[in-house]
């Protein structure tokens, strides 16, 4: 059998792991929602702009025109479209228009009203209070901008002219940017925030059942007791955590390509869901280097603990600031400098995203590479530190974060 | 395996707690004995006496304040990962790891304790005939009964083959088969060489088994002999009331 303090830690993160993978909440969080949270959205959204397009075109909305709005032209336009009903009003005299349609909404018996403006043009009237009415608003606005489109192009054929010619100032847009740049600029944008939030999630409840839950499970004093120095026992719970996390991070982000590829190519929106294997790699690199202080950070705090429980409700605190972290440096316009790139987790979803949008600064990328690295070690020589502490194992009360100092000097009694 | 001399030697052990609600109280106070190979030492005590602060030094859980322990020579503060590979070390709160199969359990403590490859497959399967484990080898620990998990714990003592054994109250929570199986199995393990160290509250257990027996109170050894000698000292036949006479002569 090979010896040594990395051969046994490995032995001892193969038990964690066979473990771990027998373990459902384990199973669900650093597999099972990663992997699944993506097609499961995408597929949630498709549906519901599908439902959302059905109903409103099963949805009839009523047009009021108020006397003289519309020339029989555009009214016939709008009895074409599907889903408007319109009724005329003949009003009352002394009213102005406005007063008009708050008369017909007061009474429910309109959602849209168009009337005559007093220079040229239409005056429409709704309510963004009603759902019906906004959706009223836009088919009417489409409709409309259908007539306006083919009366200018009518106009100019009459005469000739080209219907653009008509334009005030013809403004033609064009994105230089490739489908592909756009794609990686939307993930950059968005992944990092999922993926340091999958990775902290898988290793979160792994973190505290191989703390915690030991002790509540009354294994703490069996592995002491395994023939093996403490340092290699806490490695391979490490290389666990660190595995478990790791593992929701490699899952979430090829869901999040394949599904995306699945649902967004070929579609309206026009973006290209492609990474270089470079990037990839570069991308579990920088998670792995965040993961390595956020799971040093877990396992420490849900030492302090007594049972399963009470080590959710230690770590919680370190987990939400792992998430917040990350939406706060996604701002717009925060970039990765020779500072941000000394921020612990600030740097690492910055990093990601220029890996992910290919917009790496080899300068401040390095600098956050090894600072990442510098406070994952910090990071892992803390947790260490504490694990070593025999008292800890053997603690019949759970300890207080302000004794955790205590812990890191050196001491009597060591695991 | 045996050892020659004592297995298990302990001279003027001190263990000082800083407890934040007591103040600092010493839960060992200069405790000494010797266990050799071939003998059942027994460590009598009340709760509190110190047996488990004893046990946890010896284990090489915890440090001493004071004094020297040593296991088949080893030292505990020294050498604690020599001292863990020469001992099987049973207490309740050295449960199994629920997730783990007995089999598993077996094969993950052997590779821990740097058995050859090959010969670990062999060895756990002796083990699963010897506790009659076989029919349950494949089942989660968790799934099993109280007894079934003891006898994987023994089990799990003897996979490295260690000259001394030490059990903290390894009957709590049997019924009187599986008490019966463990006795049984401690004086086979004597037969064999092995010295063990016994920790109990029970006392016919103790009568029962013993060579030596050693009693601790608040951290003191009071008297330490056969159970024939502790009869002299005290004139008292049983146990229990031996135990009472040194106690009120404190």
């Amino acid at each position: 059998m090979p010896r040594g303090s990395g051969a046994d830690a490995l032995r001892i993160f193969r038990m964690e792991a066979l473990a771990a993978a027998r373990d459902r909440h384990t199973l669900l969080y650093a597999v099972l929602v990663p992997l699944l949270v993506y097609p499961l959205l995408f597929f949630g959204m498709a549906q519901w702009i599908v439902y959302r397009r059905g109903v409103e075109e099963r949805t009839v909305v009523r047009v009021t025109l108020l006397e003289g709005a519309l020339a029989p032209p555009l009214e016939g336009r709008l009895q074409e479209v599907t889903g408007l009903r319109i009724e005329k009003e003949t009003a009352p005299e002394g009213l102005l228009p406005i007063e008009r349609a708050q008369a017909l909404f007061a009474g429910e018996r309109a959602d849209i009203a168009l009337a005559k403006a007093e220079g040229p043009g239409l005056s429409l009237y709704y309510d963004s209070g009603s759902e019906l009415s906004l959706s009223g608003r836009r088919r009417v606005e489409r409709a409309l901008e259908s007539c306006r489109e083919k009366s200018r192009t009518m106009a100019a054929t009459e005469r000739g002219l080209d219907a653009g010619a008509l334009e005030a100032i013809a403004l033609r847009k064009e994105d230089l940017a490739s489908a592909e740049e756009t794609g990686r600029r939307v993930l950059g944008a968005m992944l990092p925030i999922f993926l340091l939030l999958m990775s902290v999630s898988g290793a979160f409840y792994l973190a505290v059942d191989v703390t915690a839950g030991e002790k509540e499970r009354k294994t703490a004093e069996t592995t002491l007791l395994l023939p093996v120095p403490g340092r290699a026992v806490f490695l391979g719970k490490f290389l666990a955590v660190l595995g478990a996390g790791g593992l929701a991070c490699a899952l979430n982000l090829g869901s999040m390509l394949i599904a995306s590829r699945a649902f967004f190519e070929g579609t309206a929106a026009g973006l290209s869901v492609r990474l270089p294997a470079a990037s990839v790699a570069l991308v579990l690199l920088v998670a792995l280097l965040f993961l390595a202080l956020a799971a040093s950070l877990l396992l420490g705090v849900a030492l302090l603990a007594r049972s399963f429980r009470e080590g959710q409700s230690y770590a919680t605190p370190l987990f939400t600031l792992l998430i917040l972290l990350p939406i706060l440096a996604s701002q717009p316009g925060t970039r990765l400098t020779g500072g941000t790139a000394l921020v612990p987790v600030v740097n690492a979803t910055l990093a990601m995203r220029e890996a992910l949008e290919g917009s790496i600064q080899t300068g401040p990328f390095l600098l956050a590479l090894l600072a990442l690295a510098a406070q994952g070690a910090l990071g892992f020589a803390f947790a260490q530190r504490l694990h070593a502490q025999a008292a800890l194992h053997l603690a019949e009360e759970s300890v207080p974060f302000s004794r955790i100092l205590e812990f890191l000097r050196p001491k009597e009694g060591k695991a | 395996m045996s050892v020659d001399g004592a297995a298990v030697r302990v001279e003027g052990l001190v263990k000082v707690f800083a407890d934040r609600h007591r103040g600092t109280f010493r839960a060992v106070d200069g405790v000494s004995f010797e266990c050799k190979g071939g003998e059942v030492l027994g460590l009598l005590g009340p709760n509190g006496a110190g047996k488990t602060t004893t046990l946890r030094i010896l284990s090489t859980v915890l440090l001493p304040t004071e004094g020297k322990a040593t296991i088949a020579g080893h030292d505990c503060v020294k050498d604690p990962v020599g001292v863990r590979g020469s001992l099987g070390f049973l207490s309740a709160n050295t449960g199994l790891y629920p997730r783990l199969t007995p089999r598993e359990t077996l094969a993950f403590f052997g590779r821990l304790h740097h058995l050859p490859e090959e010969l670990i497959e062999a060895r756990v399967e002796e083990l699963l005939d010897l506790f009659d484990l076989k029919d349950i080898a494949g089942r989660r620990c968790e799934k099993l009964s109280t007894g079934q998990r003891q006898r994987v714990s023994l089990a799990r003592t003897l996979v490295h083959d260690p000259p001394v054994l030490i059990l903290d109250e390894p009957t709590t929570g049997l019924d009187i088969l599986g008490t019966s199986a463990a006795m049984a199995f401690l004086q086979e393990k004597r037969a064999e060489g092995r010295a063990i160290l016994f920790s109990t509250h029970v006392m016919p257990e103790a009568e029962k088994l013993c060579d030596r027996i050693a009693i601790l109170h608040r951290g003191r050894i009071l008297a330490t002999g056969t159970l024939e000698g502790l009869r002299v000292q005290t004139g008292r036949r049983y146990l229990e009331d031996i135990f009472h006479v040194l106690l009120a002569s404190t």
